[in-house]
């Protein structure tokens, strides 16, 4: 399925066109290279090695710095995630305001271990390190969306609330 | 109670906040507008430094002097940077400023263009703050549309530009030489310095880098001047800072207050007291690379002189307060957890020495420990010290050092019980 959907994406001339803008929007080419990647990212939930093939011939990178960058960056996964992907923070703030019942919460309900992926697809669980809003601990975020101060019951009503 | 000012906060919380007519409904832009059209960048340089505006990144290095370690001259190709990758664990103020007020970053940004003569700023936001991402890039298309931003800038002949740029998820990344090469599109490595940023920053070319709340502040020194700010807080570090305080607190969130406030109070008063009711058992006072303090050292102001009179520092100003059900193996264990993963690996002293710290401080935790394990971890750290390419070596081993100093018989109650003594106390939540 990821390889339909690298080489789709890849001949897509709108995702192309928001690929030449970035290439094109900084004083030199390779500093559009994390932005590209956050876009294939988006777009299919990992980065896989053809995307990594496609954008190095593209900044004239060779696919072995293609694929550094892409290890090295927490945000790219070359293995795609599920459609919904839960970042609890771990870091002392948000441990001390909850964020250990909260994970156990969320690994109970879904059956899967951090890292894990539910087997229809639907989420994945990740910790993450600190999010820059340690006054609303614990926090959650779940794709782009931030949720502060997420208690059990919360984490109940935000997972029901996605399709 | 000393009173909480609206300086860097004035627009937070207003109506259309982010939005360039709102901000120059209340004066914005007019401090750009005074240093184009009357003030040379010389002139603009030293009302900064004389200003004496410190760093807020970590560092507390004064912004103006570092801008004129610069090649001098717009014949010369030179970067600003803005650092609003903020990572460090306890630190949410630059998303305040960045969700609630751009454009005060932005000008602070194009008038520091101005003052170095530089050709534009790139905006490095961490990967993790997407919303801010997209409220920055939007501010700094209104700034183009209105001529703040682009060539000839409000007839002046300046030209400045600023590209917008996320992380990924690193924070080593914050380190301004890992974030310089992370803008080259490369694995976020910090550099060897020398060369410095100044003479070789991105691209190889001669760059500035200062943090997000640094640059909000020069808008106000330019628009009240120097003198007007240095009467502010205390002389070693003028101005007002964002403290961010977190943890065990009944408010926790930002507070700006001039830099000579006491902990004591800012905990106490501004956030309300102590979660749960309890004693309070130590604090961190600014982000997690810092020593933490013990409950009876809080009467201190939080400024680099009352912080370094009970060893420690201001950093990046993010308190981290913990009360009496906290274990503080188990809290030192999180921090090292943090900084064995993100260590870059490039020197053994910090990719070795951070593990070995979490693993030994695991088994504290865990049960395992040995009696000789406090003067370990004292070694191992001290081990790591001085002897790396960044500061994020020092930035681990601080917390380690100053946990096993400060609360020494815990980490070897530990070692002795073959357990830890607190696994029964119910940690305070705040929900
Ligand atoms: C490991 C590490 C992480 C850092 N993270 C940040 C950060 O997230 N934000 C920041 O402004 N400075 C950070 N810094 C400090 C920067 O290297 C640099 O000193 C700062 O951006 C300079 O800006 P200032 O002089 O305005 O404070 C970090 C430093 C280290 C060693
Ligand atoms: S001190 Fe650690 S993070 Fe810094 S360069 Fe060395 S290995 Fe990398
Ligand atoms: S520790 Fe969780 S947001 Fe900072």
């Amino acid at each position: 399925m990821s390889e339909q959907g690298v080489a789709e994406l890849i001949k897509n001339p709108g995702f192309l066109a928001k690929v030449d803008r970035l290439v094109k929007s900084y004083p030199r080419p390779q500093t559009a290279l994390i932005p590209i990647l956050h876009l294939c990212q988006a777009e299919l939930r990992h980065v896989p090695v053809e995307f990594q093939a496609f954008i190095a011939e593209r900044l004239g990178l060779t696919p072995a710095h293609v694929r550094g960058v892409v290890t090295f960056y927490e945000m790219f996964s070359e293995e795609p995630h599920g459609r919904y992907l839960l970042q609890v923070c771990k870091t002392l703030p948000c441990m001390l305001t909850g964020s250990e019942a909260l994970l156990e919460h969320l690994q109970n309900k879904l059956g899967i271990k951090p890292g894990g992926t539910t087997q229809d697809g639907r989420f994945s669980l990740i910790t993450v390190e600190c999010l820059a809003c340690c006054d609303g601990g614990p926090s959650l975020m779940v794709n782009e969306a931030l949720h502060k101060r997420v208690s059990t019951g919360d984490a109940d009503r935000i997972l029901s609330e996605l399709e | 109670m000393t009173e909480v000012l609206k300086l860097l906060t004035r627009n937070v919380g207003k109506p259309n906040s982010t939005h360039v007519d709102a901000y120059m409904g209340s004066g914005g832009y007019e401090s750009l507008m005074t240093v184009l059209h009357k003030w040379t960048p010389e002139q603009t340089l030293n009302e900064v430094k004389a200003a004496n505006l410190k760093g807020r990144g970590g560092a507390g290095f004064p912004a103006g002097l570092k801008w004129s370690f610069l090649p001098k001259g717009k014949e010369v190709l030179k970067y600003l940077v803005c650092n609003a990758d903020e990572s460090e664990p306890g630190t949410f103020k630059d998303r305040l400023l960045i969700e609630n007020d751009p454009h005060s970053i932005l000008e602070g940004i194009i008038i520091a263009g101005w003052a170095t003569q530089a050709a534009g700023c790139f905006f490095y936001i961490r990967g993790e703050m997407p919303a801010g991402a997209r409220i920055f890039q939007k501010a700094v298309d209104q700034a183009y549309a209105k001529g703040f931003l682009g060539k000839n800038i409000l007839g002046s002949g300046f030209n400045f530009d600023v590209w917008v740029s996320r992380g990924a998820g690193a924070y080593i990344c914050g380190e301004e030489t890992a974030l310089m090469d992370s803008l080259e599109g490369k694995r976020g490595q910090p550099r060897l310095k020398p060369p410095f940023p100044a003479g070789y920053g991105v691209y190889g070319v001669p760059t500035n880098i200062n943090n997000v709340e640094s640059y909000a502040n020069v808008p106000l020194i330019i628009r009240n001047g120097a003198g007007w700010y240095t009467a502010i807080g205390s002389p070693s570090a003028p101005g007002t800072r964002l403290f961010g305080i977190s943890g065990h607190v009944k408010r926790p969130g930002v507070f700006e207050l001039p830099s000579g406030v006491t902990l004591r109070e800012l905990i106490y008063e501004h956030a309300g007291g102590i979660l749960g009711d309890r004693p309070l058992k130590a604090v961190i006072p600014g982000g997690s690379s810092v020593p933490v303090l013990r409950a009876d050292q809080i009467d201190v102001t939080m400024d680099p002189d009352g912080l370094k009179s009970v060893g420690t520092m201001v950093g990046s100003a993010g308190v981290i307060v913990m009360n009496d059900s906290v274990c503080m193996v188990k809290a030192l264990l999180n921090l090292m957890e943090f900084y064995a993963h993100e260590s870059c690996g490039q020197c053994t002293p910090c990719r070795e020495g951070t593990h070995w710290l979490e693993l030994i401080v695991r088994r504290l935790e865990e049960g395992g420990g040995r009696p000789s394990d406090c003067d370990l971890i004292l070694d191992v750290a001290g081990n790591i010290m001085g002897r790396t390419i960044c500061p994020l070596g020092d930035a681990a081993a601080m917390p380690a050092i100053s946990f096993v100093q400060q609360f020494r018989e815990e980490f070897e109650a530990h070692a002795r019980e073959g357990r830890c003594p607190m696994r029964d106390v119910r940690m305070t939540a705040a929900i």
